[in-house]
Parts: structure tokens; C-alpha cells; sequence
């Protein structure tokens, strides 16, 4: 039983990187109608960020995540406006091919860059265990469950109650009418790649620690949190989030219980379940991200 | 948009661009050698992971080659001719890899290849090295479908020089055995992993030893708590890691974190290597551990040479390499020409004894039997337990 209960544990880590990675991802498919097949990528880059700041000069975990969360949001600003600016209006395999393009060019400017070898940055608090009974935890873990918990907290907030949190609601429900009612669509492009890069340095701040940083990170990420946002609703990030929560814990029981060779699968399984009994999402139909 | 570009500032970029790539060309490649040999290079094709999952491997590879082919063309090269090497990027992916191999073959028209490392790689490719009449020098991969498929009866083109898991799996198992009564085998969802496990498996079974159960994981998979929560619960004394350092670092580390420091390890990748240390950053996570290896770095004069050249330590994915270069460059002389049937004919007749790894001469099924190493874990150092022959 115990077990069991360690597995959903697990679970719920690896569910957070998920949900703090799908969450950038809905919130530009479902604001600004773009699929971008490099967010896995992006993933990865602020990995090497995170390792550059944190462990190449050494600076202390809180300025190092920081640092890492606000260099990556000037990622995203950069990335709107050299990539997803020119192919936002065009079709979406224009938008396939424009991001892929990307991917292969970050990826690749990575191994040119540092190198493969694979790195890794552990901080203090990985090796600081909580131990109940037969079950332990260390810090870091319970610091992502703690960081990601109040990350989705505020992001609640600032998508419900604020006024530009309503007006990307607005964007992502009708482009149209928003824009004729006013909302500067430009700005709220920016603003949402902004956000979403923001996330993707967040969880590379928490999560990197407890993995390794190596150039090939990003490629299944990115096909799994299409699969997510797929189960979840596409580009509706309230969909998401529970969805992402639930493959993690789905992947840790199935390989507790089954075999770990499986792991990788689920996520596609679920994907291809969804799409042929409720291809709009487990959670309903319902227009706009939140 | 070029329209709006003038036709004199085009034919300034062209030839800034042309002077830029002749200076690159010019000066890029190997550090200034003593006796540059003149005359025709001899070709050498190279297929190296540049990309996916497994890169770091290929960083490996490529040192190791590239030192090599230096050392050897400073010493006046081979029939008087400099090697040189052709690089593709086989990305670990067997179609990749056919078309990589592919273009080596035909394009680059070298007279050898060295390599792929993956023995998934390693298994597509040779029926095209046989088609295409090219001999290729496997280097890394331990799956012993390669030897089985190789020389007689088989493909009489490819060639391996380091021992397989046939021979690690089963003498480690035999370690195994001795030390503990119950395992659980961890090893990569591919050829090199599938392969490992089933001699762990039977060897491990007919000792007596209970195997819980064969868990594989996926390269570069992050989280492997899953994976050891399971193993938690099943019990084993003991633990056969089949990884190499990129995936077996982040889960010593897990393991640790899961509570699993009682469990024997037991490598047969490059867990007991300064690599998986340079990770973990902590000797004391999988202390003890023991490894079955292809080399150990025993205080050797390559070692040296190679920190000198590269600035770390060698590890045993770039000394293969580099010897099967020497390999390599032995069979030429021998066939006193370039000519691949030759080089082939040749490489079958190569009888050399190298120091850091032993006897190199290719058995009837193009398999050398150099030495194995078992290595150990001892608070930080890679310590040598022993040496043994292979044949």
C-alpha cells in the first residue's frame, strides 16, 4: 500500500514539470491559435540556462532560479517576434514547418555551443530527505509540488482577475471582437509568450535539479504535452493542468505495476483514446483558455 | 526581398563568404604536427551520434578517433600517406544511419569505416557494408548478434574489436552470483540493453540467482523514480545497471534519494567511470559498485597523452576508437594499399598485442578477444579488482 501511495507521490512530481510545461504550451495555442514544436526545445534551453547560472558561475539557487525565469521570459519575447510574428497568420503547416525550423536550430545550437556531454545540478535540498515510515521525499521534490501549487495559484488570479489576464481570455475566445472592442493584440502576443517562457524557466529552476541537463530533453516533451493538451482540451490550459497532474501520476503507477518499458506510451495511448471517443477533451467543450 | 538588395553588395557577401570559408578550411582540423606526410589521404568514414538521445557518446568517439588519426599522421602517417578522417552523424537511429553509412560509402568513397556505437545502428548497417563491399571496424557495441551475423557463414565485411556481452554479461553474472542471492536487472529499452539483460538473465538463473525482475528504461528518460519505487517494493539484494553514465548518474541519484543505499550494484556501461562521478558529484551514492568493461585506466601513458590533448580524462567509449584506429591503420599497412578488398583481406590477418588492452587478432567470426576488465568504485577512484583474458 505503502508503495502505492510513493508511487502517486512520484507521480505528482513529474506531473508538475508536465502541468508547468503544457500550461505555456495552451496558453499560445489557445490565445494566439499557434502550434509551436519547439516548446520542448525552449524546455531544454532553459535547462542550459538554469546550469550556466546555477552551476557554471555559481550562483546561489533563489538568484540563479530568478535570473533563470526572467532571462527565459526574454526568450519568449524574442521568439514572438523572430519566429511566431510572421507565421501567426499564415496556415498551420507554415507554423509547423517555421517552429520545427526552430527546434532543430536550438537544439542543434546547443550541442554546438556547450557540447553533448550531459550536465547536472543538484542543489542541497536533493540530498535533504523527508522520510515517513518507508517513504522519503527530498526537499527539492516538495519544493516543486509547493512552487508549482502557488504558481498555478497566481497564474488563477492573474487569468481571472486582472485586466490583462481577462483580455487574453478575450483574445483567445473571439480575435475579432477583442481586437474591435479595443484589446492591443500585439501586446497580449508578446505578453503571452512572455508568460509562457516564464513557466518553462520556472519548472527548469525546480526541476532540473532533480534530473540532468542534456541536449536531448526536449524532444519528447514536446510531443507529450501535445498529447496532454490534447486529453485535455485544446488550448484550454484548466484542461490542461488536471490533465497533466493525472498522466504523471498515470505513467508512475502503470510503470509501478507494469513495466517501465511502457512508460513512454501512455501518454500517446491516452492522446489517441481521447481523439476517438471525445475529441474535444475530457473535460468538456468550452471556448477560450480558461 | 533580394531584388531589393543591390547587385554589388551580393558579389561583396559572396566573396567575403568564399574568403571566410577558405581561411575556416585552411586552419581548422588538427593542431600543428611535426612531419605532415604528403601524397593522397587515405580515406577513413567515421559514423559518430551528433544528435538524439545518446550525443555525449559521440563526443567520445570522436576524441578518440581524432587523437588517433594526429598521433599517427605525426609520425609520417601510413605507406607514407596522411588518414583522414570522414565524419556522418548516425544520430543513433538505425534509418539515419543507413543513409549517413550511405554517403560515406558512395560520396565520401572511403576505404574503412569505424563504427556506428549502438548496436541497434551497428545491426542495420551491415547488410549495407556488405552490399556496398566496404570493411567496417565496430568499435563500442556489445550486442552479440554482431559477432554471430559477422565472418563465416555470415557478413565477411564487418569486423568487431571489443568483446561483447556474451562474454561481460556472463562473467559478471558470476560475480553477481557469488555476492548476493536475489538481482533485479535495469537496462536500456535498445539492442545494447535487451541484449545485456537476456545473458544476465540466463547466466544468473542457471546459478541459482533469483532475478525479481528486468526493468527497462528509455535513454534519457529524466525521472527513474517510478522505476525504483517498484524495485523498492520487489526486494532484490542486488542490482544490475545496464547505462551508461548520462542515464545511469541521474538515477544513482534517485536511488539514493528512494532510500535504495543497501542494494549491490553492479555496472556493465560506464557506471564506474570518472564520467558518472562528474554527475552524481558524490562518491559516497553507489560506493562499491562493481563494473565488467572493455578498459580500466590503470595509470597508462594514453592517459596521459589524452588529458594533454583534450583536457580530461579518457573514457573507455573514446580508447576503443582510438584503437581501432590503430587497428585500422595496421590492416592498411599490411595490405600495402587502400583498396577496401584488401584492407578487408588484411584486417582478417592483423595480429597486434596492445598494452592497455591485450591481444587484438580476429577469431574465424571477425571477433577479437582483447581482456576484460572489472572495475570498482572505491570512495572516488576507479579502482582495477582484476584483468582477465578472454580467449
Amino acid at each position: 500500500m505503502l508503495i502505492f501511495v510513493e508511487q502517486i507521490l512520484n507521480g505528482l512530481t513529474v506531473g508538475s514539470l508536465y502541468a508547468l510545461v503544457v500550461t505555456g504550451l495552451a496558453l499560445t495555442v489557445g490565445v494566439l491559435r499557434v502550434v509551436n514544436f519547439s516548446h520542448g526545445d525552449l524546455f531544454m534551453l532553459g535547462a542550459y540556462i538554469f546550469y550556466f547560472f546555477f552551476s557554471a558561475l555559481e550562483i546561489s539557487y533563489l538568484p540563479a532560479a530568478i535570473l533563470t525565469i526572467v532571462l527565459m521570459g526574454g526568450v519568449g519575447v524574442l521568439f514572438e517576434r523572430v519566429v511566431i510574428r510572421k507565421v501567426v497568420t499564415r496556415s498551420w503547416q507554415i507554423q509547423l514547418i517555421a517552429t520545427l525550423a526552430a527546434a532543430t536550430i536550438i537544439n542543434n545550437g546547443v550541442i554546438v555551443l556547450v557540447g553533448s556531454m550531459s550536465k547536472s545540478t543538484p542543489t542541497t535540498l536533493n540530498t535533504m530527505l523527508v522520510e515517513v515510515g518507508t517513504i522519503s521525499l527530498s526537499y527539492q521534490r516538495l519544493l516543486i509540488l509547493a512552487v508549482t501549487g502557488v504558481a498555478f495559484l497566481g497564474l488563477h488570479v492573474f487569468l481571472k482577475h486582472t485586466r490583462t489576464g481577462k483580455a487574453m481570455r478575450a483574445v483567445s475566445q473571439n480575435r475579432e471582437a477583442a481586437e474591435s472592442a479595443g484589446i492591443d493584440i500585439a501586446h497580449i502576443s508578446r505578453l503571452t509568450f512572455l508568460l509562457s517562457a516564464a513557466l518553462i524557466g520556472l519548472s527548469d529552476a525546480l526541476v532540473t535539479p532533480v534530473y540532468s541537463v542534456f541536449p536531448a530533453m526536449g524532444m519528447v516533451l514536446t510531443m507529450k504535452a501535445f498529447a496532454v493538451l490534447t486529453v485535455g482540451g485544446f488550448g484550454r490550459v484548466n484542461g490542461a493542468v488536471p490533465a497533466a497532474f493525472l498522466l504523471g501520476i498515470a505513467e508512475a503507477v502503470g510503470t509501478g505495476y507494469l513495466s517501465s518499458s511502457y512508460t513512454d506510451a501512455f501518454a500517446f495511448a491516452a492522446m489517441i483514446l481521447v481523439l476517438l471517443v471525445a475529441p474535444q477533451g475530457i473535460f468538456g467543450r468550452k471556448v477560450g483558455i480558461y | 526581398m533580394l531584388a531589393r538588395v543591390s547587385r554589388p553588395s551580393i558579389r561583396l557577401l559572396l566573396t567575403l563568404a568564399v574568403i571566410a570559408w577558405s581561411a575556416s578550411s585552411a586552419t581548422a582540423g588538427q593542431p600543428p604536427t611535426a612531419k605532415t606526410p604528403a601524397g593522397e589521404p587515405i580515406r577513413i568514414g567515421v559514423s559518430l551520434i551528433q544528435s538524439g538521445a545518446n550525443t555525449a557518446l559521440g563526443q567520445d568517439f570522436n576524441e578518440g578517433t581524432t587523437m588517433a588519426v594526429e598521433e599517427i599522421n605525426a609520425r609520417g602517417g601510413v605507406l607514407g600517406r596522411p588518414l583522414r578522417l570522414y565524419n556522418v552523424d548516425d544520430a543513433s537511429d538505425p534509418a539515419t544511419a543507413i543513409n549517413a553509412v550511405g554517403k560515406l560509402i558512395d560520396v565520401d568513397k572511403v576505404s574503412a569505416i569505424i563504427g556506428p556505437s549502438s548496436s541497434g545502428v551497428v545491426l542495420a548497417v551491415m547488410p549495407i557494408v556488405e552490399r556496398s563491399t566496404v570493411p567496417m571496424l565496430v568499435t563500442g557495441a556489445t550486442n552479440s548478434k554482431i559477432t554471430e551475423q559477422a565472418g563465416v557463414g555470415g557478413n565477411k565485411w564487418v569486423f568487431r574489436l571489443n568483446i561483447d556481452d556474451s562474454v561481460m554479461a556472463t562473467a559478471l553474472s558470476d560475480v553477481v552470483s557469488k555476492e548476493v542471492k536475489s538481482a533485479v536487472i535495469v537496462a536500456a529499452n535498445n539492442d545494447y540493453g535487451r541484449g545485456a539483460a537476456s545473458f544476465f538473465q540466463k547466466r544468473l538463473i542457471q546459478n541459482g540467482t533469483k532475478v525479481t525482475s528486468i526493468e527497462y528504461y528509455t535513454n534519457g528518460q529524466a525521472d527513474y523514480r517510478p522505476m525504483l519505487t517498484k524495485i523498492k517494493g520487489d526486494k532484490p539484494e542486488g542490482m544490475i545497471v545496464v547505462a551508461d553514465a548520462p542515464d545511469a548518474a541521474p538515477m544513482a541519484m534517485q536511488a539514493t534519494e528512494l532510500g535504495l543505499s543497501n542494494l549491490k550494484v553492479y555496472g556493465r556501461g560506464t557506471v564506474v567511470t570518472p564520467e558518472f562521478l562528474r554527475l552524481t558529484k558524490d562518491q559516497k551514492i553507489w560506493n562499491g559498485a562493481k563494473e565488467a568493461n572493455r578498459w580500466a585506466p590503470a595509470g597508462s601513458e594514453l592517459e596521459q597523452r589524452y588529458r594533454a590533448r583534450w583536457a580530461r580524462e579518457p573514457r573507455v567509449l573514446a580508447v576503443l576508437p582510438y584503437y581501432g584506429i590503430v587497428v585500422l591503420a595496421e590492416a592498411i599497412k599490411l595490405a600495402g594499399s587502400d583498396d577496401r578488398t584488401a584492407v578487408r583481406d588484411a584486417l582478417a590477418k592483423v595480429n597486434l598485442n596492445i598494452p592497455e588492452i591485450g591481444p587484438v587478432k580476429f577469431d574465424a567470426n571477425h571477433q577479437a578477444h582483447h581482456d576484460m576488465f572489472i572495475t570498482q568504485w572505491d570512495n572516488g577512484t576507479v579502482k582495477t579488482v582484476s584483468r582477465q583474458p578472454t580467449q
